[in-house]
């Protein structure tokens, strides 16, 4: 087990270097003028040219990656930001907790809430219960985020005024990012988690759990939902991952400065620190995760661990 | 009993999804108590309802001085990524930091320098500048602001590699203790070749740049400081109580007016969206805001549902949209054809392109808007290819020219608002025969497009400037892209007309008019639309305070 955790440990680094060589070439490739876009149209090629050298886009490529690289992975420094002028780090660090502000109980409400959606489907499959959670969910997920945020804004904050539309004042800022992040994801574990019930139902142990004789509840608790729970903890993991990324949409509509937000503003510049620093960040934590979810699969089903112990 | 729970929640979820989806017109006086308040109230009322952060904000903040407003919102679309004093590079920037820091000059009406922190300047010869400083400038720490100071800030800026548009400038020295001398590589043609160093380089402590993280907490000598700065979210900003011009026994009469503090706190909330804005108007959480959409403005003008509660000014601004051809040699489809070029310009109809823009462009009738102070608007009296849409007379230009269908590439911006001009330019075009196709950028690509000299025919970008000579600059100016227009134009006669409006001493109407009808001879450009930015404010600011075009909500007048 130890040797698949160190194992897994190498090739993660390996992922995340891999990752930041991509992205960093990608933005090296990437049309437009850094320095004309900081500088505008007024700016004369002489000056153009000794910001070019400042932000270090005229060395070689070869040069460029080697002094990322070397930066971002040995003295871990994502850099300076082009357009801003603030360390990426820095900024990651202050922006970080605000998406994760809605992150975190936006997955949690969406885990559980799914969940409890999705069993309940799959235990009234057919019936009335079933066809109306499956409407709903379809709705959530083809509803555009944007959409459903715009909705929720007019109803909640302009309508009713109980939650405030739009920045990150209070806590009661967060009410509604957290439900408009938390609704697509949430009927897509609903789906996700019913499926994965139907097919646990109709298994042969679960048959011979009715006939002889237990009770429907303790059914679905102890054998039908840890065996459907895989699955489901791919999906938190999935879930997790993006956690960290944010969104820039529901950021956007919320204008809430979190690194969803962060990463598009650096797209739109060209702002090569910001976008690569989000990307290595991004990177790394995925591989945490998916680490960490394979360990999961490990703990909960002993035939993975077994495969793991070879 | 499960099930009809179930199927009231499903329901009670969908409506009110959808019923959010009803004009917020239909039921404004619904039940949020903000909406039926003013703007303050209703501000104050958020305020107390939305916690903790907002309290201690508020506990923290000067108690409103008399004679001020105490606080307005104001919705800003872009966000101000940082306050180090460099170019400002936004209108957000350049609103805000106008009230942060302060320059050595400002420009009156008429484009001529009017003291700021410098009280008066000295021609010595061609090259040298001399600038004096009143002597009693401090910023808000109460560092005072000397000739060491100035020179600090000159050099810093240079340094920094954000010194546009300083191509005249050479050095700067310290004469005295309130003395600077500069050093200009060349003569200036007029005070606006001096614009960036001496109107747009702000000035600050040296030992406050030390010791401050500008970026989030400026020092600086402006009638306002930074309370707090939420990057992507909110700048705060409070009356500076310690303001040098307000209590100077120097004569500070020749200043101008709106270097003032008018309203205790401004709070810049970053709403990206301009719905969300919108909204913000509507719950009373906003005061100003200068991008509602268009077809919105009715809700808040007169006869509409909040009418009581704001007002809406609709100003020219100096921004415009214009078309130039590329001018290079190794374009000579269009260079070297005026008859297409006069073709193409005919065939335009600027009311229609600007129709289709939307948000408040209006067509020109000449290069530039009514907004600018060397604007005549005697211009638009006669007869040219801008306010003259003559299809038939285009149809005529064309067979005289050497256009033999091939494709001509149309270029420009890809916002919606380009995107939009771009499509009725082609189809236009199109009418009288010509094969036109259109290529859309994002603007950091755009400009290394437009650094070749080929790919293609025609550009439709905006410019602005403090001035409308200033706005022709990137135009018809061959000093701006080492010998060349933004268009690759290589004119000497243009160039010669165009130094001779620009000079301070011949810069009248009437040679632009001769640089302009120049242009127009030999269709260099075509005004497509300006822009006139609407402002929705509470009925509290009573006089919006611009400067050159750009509001200043510090300044305002308020009831």
């Amino acid at each position: 087990m130890y040797k698949y955790v160190i194992k897994r440990l190498i090739s993660m680094i390996i992922i995340v270097v891999c990752a930041g060589i991509i992205v960093f070439t990608l933005m090296y490739l990437a049309p437009g003028d850094p320095a004309r876009l900081q500088l505008g149209q007024w700016a004369t090629e002489d000056v153009l040219a000794a910001k070019r050298h400042e932000l270090g886009i005229d060395l070689p490529y070869i040069v460029q990656l080697g002094k990322f690289l070397y930066n971002t992975f040995l003295r871990f420094d994502f850099g300076i930001s082009w357009q801003s002028s603030m360390p990426v780090m820095g900024e990651l660090a202050v922006r970080l907790p605000r998406t994760l502000m809605i992150g975190i109980p936006s997955m949690i409400l969406s885990v559980v809430v799914g969940t409890v959606l999705g069993i309940f489907a799959a235990t009234h499959e057919g019936r009335l219960g079933d066809s109306l959670t499956m409407v709903l969910t379809m709705v959530l997920v083809s509803a555009p985020d944007f959409w459903v945020a715009l909705m929720f804004i007019i109803l909640f904050a302009a309508k009713l005024g109980w939650v405030p539309a739009f920045g990150i004042e209070s806590l009661k800022s967060y009410i509604l990012p957290i439900i408009c992040s938390a609704l697509p994801v949430m009927a897509v574990n609903a789906r996700q988690a019913r499926s994965s019930m139907l097919e646990v139902i109709r298994a042969d142990y679960i048959t011979t759990a009715r006939s002889k004789g237990q009770k429907s509840k303790v059914i679905v608790r102890r054998h039908m939902f840890p065996n459907a729970l895989m699955p489901i903890i791919t999906g938190v993991a999935g879930g997790l991952c993006k956690v960290v990324a944010g969104s820039p949409v529901i950021e956007s509509v919320f204008s809430i400065p979190g690194v969803g937000a962060y990463l598009l503003s650096g797209v739109n510049y060209r702002d090569r620190p910001v976008v690569c620093g989000c990307v290595v960040f991004f990177a790394l934590f995925t591989s945490i995760v998916v680490l960490l979810m394979d360990l999961c699969y490990a703990f909960l089903d002993p035939r993975i661990k077994a495969q793991y112990s070879k | 009993m499960k099930k009809i729970l179930a199927i009231v929640l499903t329901l009670a979820l969908m409506v009110s999804l959808f019923a959010a989806c009803s004009s917020v017109t239909q039921s404004s006086s619904a039940p949020a108590s903000s909406t039926t308040q003013t703007p303050a109230a209703a501000e104050t009322t958020e305020a107390a309802e939305s916690a903790e952060a907002s309290e201690n904000a508020e506990a923290e903040a000067p108690a409103a001085s008399e004679g001020r407003y105490p606080e307005v919102h104001v919705a800003v679309m872009a966000d101000m990524e940082d306050l180090t004093p460099c170019k400002p590079n936004g209108t957000t920037r350049t609103n805000t930091f106008w009230i942060i820091y302060e320059t050595l000059f400002d420009y009156d009406e008429k484009m001529n320098l009017v003291p700021n922190l410098a009280k008066s300047y000295e021609i010595l010869s061609d090259t040298e500048w001399e600038v004096t400083l009143f002597e009693t400038i401090h910023d808000s720490q109460g560092n005072p602001i000397t000739a060491d100071d100035v020179v600090y800030s000159v050099n810093w800026l240079v340094d920094s590699g954000n010194n546009i548009r300083y191509d005249l400038f050479d050095s700067i020295e310290k004469v005295d203790e309130y003395t600077v001398r500069y050093h200009w590589k060349d003569k200036p043609a007029s005070t606006s070749d001096l614009e960036f160093p001496l109107c747009r380089t702000f000035i600050f402590d040296s030992d406050a740049w030390e010791n401050n993280n500008f970026a989030v907490a400026p020092v600086a000598t402006g009638p306002y400081v930074v309370e707090s700065f939420t990057v992507g979210s909110t700048l705060i900003m409070t009356a500076n109580e310690n303001y040098w011009a307000a209590d100077t026994d120097e004569d500070v009469s020749m200043r101008a007016a709106y270097h003032a503090a008018n309203v205790d706190r401004i709070v810049y909330n970053t709403i990206t969206e301009s719905s969300q804005a919108v909204i913000g108007l509507e719950m009373g959480t906003i005061d100003f805001c200068d991008y509602v959409p268009a077809a919105m403005l009715t809700e808040f003008e007169d006869c509409g549902p909040y009418a009581d509660q704001y007002d809406v000014l609709t100003a020219p601004s100096t921004d415009y949209y214009y078309i130039l051809p590329n001018m290079a040699e190794e374009n000579a489809r269009v260079s070297e054809d005026l008859n297409l070029r006069l073709a193409a310009f005919y065939a335009l109809d600027n009311e229609t392109i600007a129709a289709v823009m939307g948000n408040n462009n209006v067509p020109l009738k000449s290069l530039g808007t009514a907004a600018y102070p060397d604007y005549d608007t005697a211009w638009e009296d006669e007869a040219t290819y801008m306010n003259t849409y003559d299809p038939e007379l285009a149809k005529d230009y064309l067979p005289q020219s050497n256009y033999q269908g091939e494709e001509l590439v149309l270029i420009g911006l890809s916002t919606e608002e380009c995107k939009n001009a771009l499509t009725m330019i082609q189809n236009q075009l199109v009418q009288i025969g010509l094969n036109v196709k259109i290529q859309t950028y994002e603007k950091s690509f755009l400009l290394t497009v437009l650094e070749e000299k080929t790919g293609w025919d025609f550009y439709v970008a905006t410019t602005g400037g403090t001035t409308l000579i200033n706005s022709w600059t990137r135009i018809i100016s061959q000093q701006q892209n080492a010998g060349w227009t933004a268009g690759w134009l290589k004119d000497d006669r243009m160039e010669e007309l165009y130094a001779i409006a620009a000079a301070d001493d011949t810069h009248i109407a009437e040679n632009m008019k001769i640089c302009l009808d120049y242009v127009m001879e030999n269709g260099y450009a075509y005004g497509v639309s300006g822009w006139s930015s609407s402002i929705v404010h509470s009925t509290h600011i009573t006089d919006i305070c611009y400067r050159e075009g750009y509001w200043i909500v510090g300044a305002c007048s308020y009831q």
